[in-house]
């Protein structure tokens, strides 16, 4: 059963525009000029119940813009969208109650109770969002354990470090008991560890609840451990729709290879090979077309002496990246 | 059901109030700006009686003490500065309409119960002033001009706090509604009668016909004894009016405001 139906949705902004310098900012004080930015251009999905959803998209592409419209934040220009029966905008408090919006970089907690301690900031989500005690006490006492924060929870939330307040973010967005999520970049700027525990967390919310779930992220690693299926949006328009598999095939015909130089100097030479590396931490990586795998690979040994060397097939952000770079015309 | 609705307003009040005690040596240092105009009046009238004893049909006495208790008023109302507008222009508004609240009612009770430490800190301030001032102090005669001039002075502030939330969320259009909001916060000075008080003013009539003189001229007038009781409920029943009347606006315009508003940033 769809629990969200977005039909030829569209979103246009309005932008002021100013000229560089202090004349462009003295024209723009006596007439401003204004740009339209088209940041989805009628898109339609449709999202089961206890679904998780991967959005993904280089920055601008209109992911968070589509969140935002279906949780209510912001008024689409045209198109219908209809999530839980609600029309989102309209703000109706039994929607409110049943959703949340977990919004990476700032958190509700941080942005209104950073003086109080993180308990007290619990306790304020709950008469906001009026819990039952029973109910808050049984997920507060399960969630505090999960995430393993019951250390911090006399502290004042401004004191806490950037994983402990994200964990605690997801424990404010989830402890009413939420039945869809909006998580947009919900590990933005967390360590690896930190990353798997809130993946795991999610996931084990989301199986736990027969929650649905709409995710966005620029790390690949959760969209692909927690996602169902997975839309890509690029400039407002929904250029895949489908699994993760599916989309590795459909954009890339492609194999990964990955070397290290045994001499350091030589990666001044690189260039000369005429293909679009991508270096990371000393390992070079590049996607070739499956029927040109043997003919790099030896100009690469002829070049150049390898520490170490792998062809594999891609994952997702590496044929992502090949596609957002603009190696792939995008059909 | 509603009794849940008031619980989680007053956890709002409760959570705000906790953040305040975190600056209380800030908070008790603003006891001077409670002193400072009071006294500084308190001259200029002194000087300006010292040819007459009654200016119009108020007395030395009753003068000081509506500069004092206005001042108070004024001080002591919770303010909507331009933090709401702020979160509009830089996104941190869509952390709050995702949650089940009355956004207005939210920063209404957040801004009250910011100012209750600063109450106990005002009062302290003007019974100081009083002690200080007090061969020429007023004060009411029992207890219920005292408790309806505090009265109208909560409710005066919770109009004027409308007022300035409707200025903060013109943001929806106007990138930054600073200006006006500033404006606004001067003017009052005057419009709420805490320059003169209005009845003195020429054209007095028009301005006891605004809603600002709630803020606190009527409320000041009320604890020297200068309002009569029997005009009391009418006037309670007009400042109800205004209060619905502006709430009903601010409620219009954040509707349509949203429409036009634009999440900018990550949140």
């Amino acid at each position: 059963m769809s629990i969200i139906k977005v039909k030829n949705l569209h979103k246009i902004y309005r932008r002021p525009l100013k000229e560089k310098g202090l004349k462009g900012s003295i024209k723009a004080f006596f007439k401003r000029k204004y740009e339209e930015v088209h940041a989805l251009k009628g898109i339609s999905f449709e999202v089961e119940k206890g679904e998780i959803l991967g959005f993904v998209g280089p920055n601008g592409a209109g992911k968070t813009t589509c969140m935002k419209v279906l949780s209510g934040v912001l008024y689409p220009t045209e198109g219908n969208v209809n999530v839980l029966g609600y029309f989102p905008f309209e703000r109706k408090k039994e929607f409110l109650k049943k959703i949340t919006f977990v919004m990476g970089l700032e958190g509700f907690l941080e942005d209104v109770v950073w003086d109080i301690s993180a308990r007290d900031g619990l306790y304020f989500i709950k008469e906001l969002y009026e819990v039952d005690d029973e109910i808050f006490k049984r997920n507060f006492e399960e969630m505090i354990e999960i995430l393993d924060v019951r250390d911090i929870l006399d502290v004042p939330v401004r004191k806490l470090s950037k994983g402990q307040k994200m964990r605690l973010e997801l424990i404010a967005s989830l402890i009413f008991n939420p039945e869809i999520l909006f998580l947009d970049e919900p590990t933005l700027g967390l360590d690896i560890v930190s990353q798997k525990n809130i993946r795991k967390f999610i996931k084990y919310y989301v199986e736990k609840n027969n929650a649905t779930c709409i995710l966005t992220s620029h790390y690949m690693k959760d969209v692909e451990e927690l996602s169902d299926r997975l839309i890509i949006i690029n400039k407002g328009e929904i250029i895949y729709e489908g699994d993760t598999r599916g989309a590795i095939d459909k954009f890339s015909g492609k194999k990964l290879i990955e070397f290290s130089l045994k001499n350091e100097e030589d990666k001044n030479k690189i260039k000369e090979l005429n293909l679009k590396f991508h270096e990371e931490d000393g390992v070079y990586k590049v996607l070739v077309d499956k029927n040109d795998v043997s003919e790099i690979t030896k100009r690469i040994f002829e070049k150049f002496e390898i520490s170490d060397i792998t062809i594999e097939e891609p994952d997702l952000e590496e044929v992502l990246r090949d596609v957002f770079e603009g190696n792939k015309e995008i059909s | 059901m509603y009794l849940r609705v008031i619980r989680k307003y007053l956890e709002v009040g409760k959570v705000q109030l906790l953040q305040g005690f975190q600056y209380r040596m800030n908070t008790f240092f603003l006891v001077s700006i409670i002193i400072v105009p009071p006294v500084a009046y308190f001259f200029l009238w002194k000087s300006i009686y010292s040819q007459k004893e009654i200016i119009s049909h108020y007395k030395l006495g009753e003068i000081i003490t509506y500069y004092i208790i206005s001042y108070l008023f004024l001080e002591i109302k919770p303010h909507a500065w331009w933090e709401i507008a702020n979160s509009i222009k830089d996104g941190r508004f869509s952390l709050y309409i995702t949650k089940p609240i009355n956004h207005l009612i939210f920063q209404m009770v957040m801004a009250y119960a910011y100012v209750i430490l600063w109450w106990i800190v005002a009062i302290s301030g003007a019974l100081f002033l009083f002690l200080i001032f007090k061969n020429y102090v007023i004060l009411p005669k029992g207890i219920t001009p005292f408790f309806l001039s505090f009265l109208f002075a909560f409710f005066g502030g919770i109009m004027g706090y409308i007022i300035e939330y409707i200025f903060n969320i013109l943001a929806f259009w106007i990138e930054k509604p600073f200006g006006l909001l500033r404006f606004y916060n001067y003017i009052i000075y005057f419009f709420a009668g805490n320059l003169i008080p209005l009845d003195l003013l020429p054209f007095k009539k028009f301005f006891l016909s605004l809603p600002f003189k709630y803020i606190s001229y009527y409320p000041a007038s009320i604890f020297i004894g200068k309002v009569q009781n029997i005009h009391i409920f009418s006037e309670l029943m007009t400042l109800f009016f205004w209060i619905f009347l502006f709430f009903l606006i601010s409620q219009i315009i954040f509707y349509f405001g949203r429409k036009y508003y634009s999440a900018p940033g990550s949140v």
